[in-house]
This record gives structure tokens, C-alpha cells and sequence, in this order.
């Protein structure tokens, strides 16, 4: 055995292991478009429903709901339709042993954080919804970062720290904190993906 | 870690560049090839994987990784589980104690040829 083959031999190994637990098909173009969707639906808000969001009663129809909900059922096409082109790229299928893994992660904390908003709409307490989506999602995302790449982690603490920030300290910013952490963090998070991964 | 002397003395005379190290140190012949490296460097970082999993991280064929997937089986170095999920027949796989073992050693001789070869 030479020194050539020994090297291959290692960096093979290397590759197998990460690419059996890493999922490596998240797209940072992607995530800058979530992230720009996410910055349209606070202007959106703020256009509809004025700056004072929580100050009125909420229900399912409000501005701010509707609105939001289909910020979220965009951002998830866009994932869809960017994971699956890159897989075509990357030649790993999309619907992998790790993406089954990913799902499983971030879902109850996406299924909580529905109920959650839910329960704030209905009892008339909506100032808690931001902090309420940050929060849980930060957590879903932190959860799902254990079967991908380290940046997702930050992305995930970067919520839930803010979240708790926007509890704490901050709470009257809170409409203007959700724009800042689904709209900024996401397209700082997708602009470093794509100088890191490409696409 | 305790292989590192005998590699160590039979590495010690030779050239820089070429080590026929084969005959002097058997670097396990079950592992040494590249599908059953791939197998054994997947299952040693996951629990437990299906046949399909395998394929798509090693993206081999059907009858190629089945082929190796049952050398490794022969040799006790994965266990294998068949079940069926709905009406599809699944096979999984695991790596066993002595794969564990077998496969450290492996490691642990590349390694070795490294720092001896920098």
C-alpha cells in the first residue's frame, strides 16, 4: 500500500461517516429567499394591520395570522424546491434516512409552537406569538443540527437567545425582532451557506 | 492502540514511500476493499441502517453491496435483521462487537501508517 492509496483510504472514510450523518442538501439560496419572504410579511403587517399590532384583538382572519401563514407555507416551498434541485446536483436523494431524522427533530417543536399560537389567539394574548415562533423554532432548528452541518446549531441558538431576549428585555420590540430573526438571521445564515457550500 | 508496536517494527526498514506491509501485518482482507470500507465506516457511525440507506451513502448497486453486504455477514463483522414493514421485506444491518473490533484495528493501522509516513 502506498502513500496515495493510504490518504485515499482515510479521506474515504471520512466522507462515508460524514455523509452518513450529515445532511448536506440545505440550500442557502433557499434561506436568503425565506429570509426575504420573512422581511415582506413585517411590512406586510405593518401595512395592513399598523405598527401596533398587539394592542388589537386578534383572530384567525387578522392580518398579522394570515399574513404570517403564508410567509411560513412559502418558506417551506422554497426549501422544498431548492433541496430537491440540489439533490439532483449533489446525487444524494432528498428524502434520505437523514431527512426522515431532520423531520423528526424539528417537528414537535413546530406542532407546540402551533398549539401555543393558537391558545395566545384565543385568549387574547397575541404579544406572545413572536416570542412564542422564535422560541420554538430555535429549538426544532437545534434539534434538527444534530444530523447536519455546525452553522445550522448557531442558527437555532441565535433564535432561541433572541427569543428570550424579546421575552425578558425587549417585548415591546417583538414584531420588529420577528422580522430581524426569520428575515436577518436567515439570510445571513444562507449567504454563509452558500459562500461554504455552494448553491 | 495496541497493534501501534508491530506496525512500528515493520515499518522501521522500510522506504519512505512503498510499505509491503501486507504479508508482515495483515490489514484485515474483509475490510480492506472499498465497498465492505464504506459498509463498515457507515454502520460504525450509525446505530443501525437499512439496506437502502447503505446504498444511498455508498451509492453502489443492488447486487454489488449484496454481494459484500454477505462476505461481512460471513465473517460475523455486521448482524443482519429482516422484517417486513407493510408488505416490503426490510433488511437492516448493525455492526457486531468483532466488526467493531476488526474495524478499530483497521483504523488503528492507518493511522499508524500515516505518522510513519509524514
Amino acid at each position: 500500500m502506498n502513500k496515495n492509496e493510504i490518504v485515499q483510504n482515510i479521506n474515504y472514510i471520512k466522507n462515508v461517516i460524514s455523509s452518513s450523518t450529515e445532511y448536506t442538501n440545505l440550500s442557502g439560496k433557499a434561506s436568503i429567499l425565506s429570509g426575504m419572504v420573512a422581511v415582506s410579511g413585517y411590512f406586510a403587517t405593518q401595512y395592513l394591520a399598523g405598527p401596533n399590532v398587539f394592542s388589537q384583538q386578534i383572530d384567525y382572519f387578522h392580518p398579522f395570522v394570515v399574513v404570517w401563514l403564508m410567509v411560513f407555507l412559502l418558506a417551506i416551498t422554497l426549501n422544498i424546491i431548492f433541496i430537491k434541485r440540489k439533490a439532483k446536483t449533489t446525487g444524494q436523494p432528498a428524502w434520505s434516512r437523514l431527512a426522515r431524522m431532520i423531520f423528526d427533530a424539528i417537528f414537535p417543536a413546530i406542532v407546540v409552537g402551533a398549539l401555543l399560537t393558537l391558545y395566545c389567539i384565543n385568549n387574547n394574548s397575541p404579544q406572545w406569538i413572536p416570542i412564542v415562533w422564535m422560541g420554538m423554532y430555535g429549538l426544532g432548528v437545534w434539534c434538527a443540527s444534530l444530523f447536519s452541518v455546525k452553522a445550522v446549531r448557531f442558527l437555532g441558538a441565535s433564535f432561541i437567545i433572541t427569543a428570550m431576549l424579546c421575552l425578558f428585555f425587549l417585548q415591546q420590540y417583538a414584531m420588529l425582532m420577528l422580522a430581524i430573526s426569520f428575515g436577518g438571521y436567515h439570510i445571513v445564515y444562507g449567504v454563509w451557506l452558500y459562500c461554504k457550500y455552494g448553491d | 492502540m495496541a497493534y501501534g508496536c508491530i506496525v512500528n517494527m515493520a515499518t522501521k526498514n522500510m522506504s519512505d514511500d512503498v510499505i509491503q506491509l501486507d504479508q508482515l501485518l495483515e490489514l484485515d482482507k474483509v475490510i480492506h476493499e472499498r465497498v465492505r470500507l464504506g459498509i463498515m465506516s457507515a454502520l460504525s457511525a450509525s446505530k443501525k441502517l437499512t439496506f437502502n440507506d447503505i446504498k444511498q451513502v455508498l451509492k453502489a448497486t443492488d447486487g454489488n453491496l449484496g454481494m459484500h453486504l454477505r462476505m461481512l455477514e460471513k465473517h460475523e463483522y455486521i448482524e443482519v435483521e429482516k422484517k417486513f414493514v407493510g408488505r416490503k421485506p426490510q433488511t437492516s444491518y448493525q455492526i457486531s462487537e468483532k466488526g467493531q473490533k476488526a474495524f478499530r484495528h483497521y483504523i488503528c493501522i492507518i493511522e499508524k501508517l500515516v505518522s510513519e509516513l509524514k
